[in-house]
């Protein structure tokens, strides 16, 4: 508990803070006098920009230019299009007197980031880290190294490291690539109790070739994409006898969609959705798994209601890993993973309510419902419902209190962490 | 000497003057100013290169100017005296405009490139009531160009990621700001030139 207080407030200051920064007010420029004749964007395509931006951007075309205003245009510039740096610049005008804004969106040729990196502490399922370190070279190629241990997603703690490298073709519409991975597994008394035999593995390798399309991106960051692949894995089970070794493939399809329509402060939705099909097509194991999740996010102002759902079905004879867990910081949050289905289940159906209140700065308040079931095929589902409270900021961090309702004893879980 | 290596001597010097302006020693010249210690530094040139080209893209730059003054070579410092100025060019009369920032707002407009330089350091001064005149005194000028490394002169609110903290320390090592620094010294202030 102290550490998950210690983790909690280093989180909060890293990601509640500012960077020190001053900005000159309009009064001081000697060019806030001209009429802006144009607004420009250079590096990237202005169709990347949601609706509300563009209309905003043209809304400046005829009034005086205003440093203050270009440099917060600038930064929702670079925040929609997750660019490193959007430089603007003042060009003179056709006209006398008028200027032309150019706003120059800047990518690194070479960006090293951290993105999809991730810290987390949990009452009950202790640490769990993923740092991902990605090198990506422009619109050419990216290569991403990490570390993880991850006793939260998986039923499993599942700790090891994993690389992986693609291109990128036709503008990014098509990417090869591949990614590869060791791991160990680690388990909880109430799996092992509950596991029969040869049925926990102790290591996996893995090696996926991937190929991802966009077949189709709309006009305001709508996109389609649409994974193609195989794993390929090996496992040395958690078993008696030495060296059992036993591998599993699959055909592994991942579709998905995202759209953002509007903005912060005019009503900003982003609809997600994503299907993912898993199919045995040989070694020891002979599955079939699908999987379902939508989410929709609506943001005005300081409001902020989030609504998820996912949903889930596996069939066959399939490895330990490809079975779901709920009960953790994703799905079900406030109940404990190993008491509801210490080995896991075939079927999952969860969903989560969210409402956040902005407070201050980034800093949000919110409650969330989660309800869902976790079971196996043949055995009824029993519907669980949990409740919470907590802190979370724009960047990443949390800080949940989460609660099983259920009849008896009220047990609270701590959670907290922070994706970056 | 003929007439040929007369001409070669003085093409010679034509091609290699602007180059020797940069050779010329940053020297801090002082002068007494109605009580107020002033300072100026005619070699030095610090709106080009980069930050020139930012100006001349439209953004306004803060420069803080930072007057010392110690009577024992800054083993101590017994007077500062801190100003900010925004520069910014006039896109359209292609001329330097800068205000010097805090109560006692003061701006000019339409100068050169030398006279906007010269304009900062003009309006920084250190009072000299109470210090003694016979004493030796050392003064220090200390400029630093402020202006958001992230906006290319604007102001951006970079949202903090491990990524962008990364980037940021990354930055600072390879020591972006710009800063110059100019000593004058020992001076008695009861010697100085109004």
């Amino acid at each position: 508990m102290v550490a998950a207080v210690f983790v909690a407030g280093f989180l909060f200051g890293l990601f509640s803070a500012r960077a020190f920064s001053w900005n000159p007010g309009d009064d001081t420029n000697v060019n806030s006098r001209y009429t802006v004749e144009s607004v420009e964007i250079t590096g990237a395509s202005e169709a990347r920009l949601s609706r509300g931006l563009r209309e905003e951007l043209r809304r400046y075309v005829g009034q005086r230019f205003s440093p203050e205003a270009f440099a917060r245009l600038s930064g929702r510039v670079r925040d929609e299009l997750q660019a490193r740096l959007v430089s603007p610049k003042l060009m003179k005008g056709s006209a006398p007197e008028s200027v032309r804004v150019v706003l120059d969106v800047m990518g690194r040729r070479v960006n090293v980031s951290t993105d999809r990196s991730r810290l987390a502490w949990h009452t009950r399922q202790g640490w769990t880290g993923d740092l991902l370190l990605t090198i990506e070279e422009r619109d050419r190629q990216r290569l991403s190294l990490g570390v993880f241990s991850d006793g939260d997603t998986p039923t499993e703690r599942f700790s090891g490291a994993k690389a992986g490298y693609s291109r990128s073709l036709l503008n990014g519409r098509i990417r090869p690539g591949f990614s590869v991975s060791a791991a160990r597994a680690q388990y909880d008394t109430r799996t092992l109790q509950a596991a029969g035999v040869n049925e926990l593995y102790r290591n996996v390798d893995s090696f996926q070739p991937t190929v991802t399309f966009i077949p189709w991106r709309g006009d305001d960051r709508e996109e389609l994409t649409v994974d193609v692949g195989l794993r390929l894995q090996r496992f040395a089970l958690l078993s008696p006898e030495a060296n059992r070794n036993v591998a599993s493939h699959a055909l592994v399809n991942t579709l998905r969609y995202r759209r953002v329509r509007g903005d912060v402060e005019t009503g900003r939705t982003a609809l997600t959705g994503l299907a993912a099909l898993a199919n045995g097509l040989g070694g020891d194991y002979s599955f079939d798994r699908q999987e379902l999740r939508g989410g929709v996010e609506h943001q005005r102002g300081g409001s902020r209601l989030t609504i998820d759902f996912t949903g889930g079905s596996l069939r066959g004879n399939a490895p330990f890993t490809e079975r779901f867990a709920a009960g953790n910081t994703l799905f079900l949050r406030g109940w404990n993973k190993f008491e509801i289905a210490p080995l896991g289940g075939t079927r999952l159906l969860a969903s989560s309510v969210e409402y956040g209140q902005s407070l201050k700065g980034k800093l949000e308040a919110s409650v969330f419902v989660d309800t869902g079931s976790i079971w196996n095929r043949g055995v009824a589902p029993e519907a669980r419902t949990s409740a919470g409270c907590g802190l979370r900021t724009r960047d990443g961090f949390f800080f949940y209190v989460a609660f099983p309702l259920r009849d008896g004893r009220i047990e609270p879980m701590v959670m907290t962490g922070a994706t970056f | 000497m003929n007439i040929t290596a007369r001409l070669f001597i003085l093409a010679a010097l034509f091609v290699a003057i602007p180059f020797l302006r940069g050779w010329a020693p940053t020297t801090l010249a002082i002068r007494k100013d109605d009580g107020v210690l002033r300072v100026a530094a005619p070699n030095l040139h610090f709106l080009e290169g980069r930050t020139l080209r930012r100006l001349q893209d439209g953004a306004g730059l803060v420069f803080s100017l930072q007057l010392s003054l110690s009577a024992d070579q800054f083993r101590t410092v017994s007077r500062r005296q801190v100003e900010r100025f925004v520069v910014s060019f006039d896109l359209w009369e292609e001329k330097f405009a800068v205000v010097r920032l805090g109560s006692g707002k003061q701006e000019a407009s339409h100068l050169s490139r030398e006279a906007a330089e010269r304009w900062m350091f003009d309006h920084t001064g250190v009072p000299l009531l109470g210090l003694k005149a016979d004493a030796a005194h050392w003064v220090r000028a200390e400029l630093r160009a402020d202006e958001p490394r992230d906006a290319g002169g604007f102001l951006l609110d970079p949202a903090v990621t491990l990524t962008r903290l990364v980037e940021w320390f990354g930055r600072a090592q390879r020591g972006e700001s710009e800063r110059w620094s100019l000593e004058h010294g020992p001076f008695r202030p009861a010697e100085l030139a109004r």
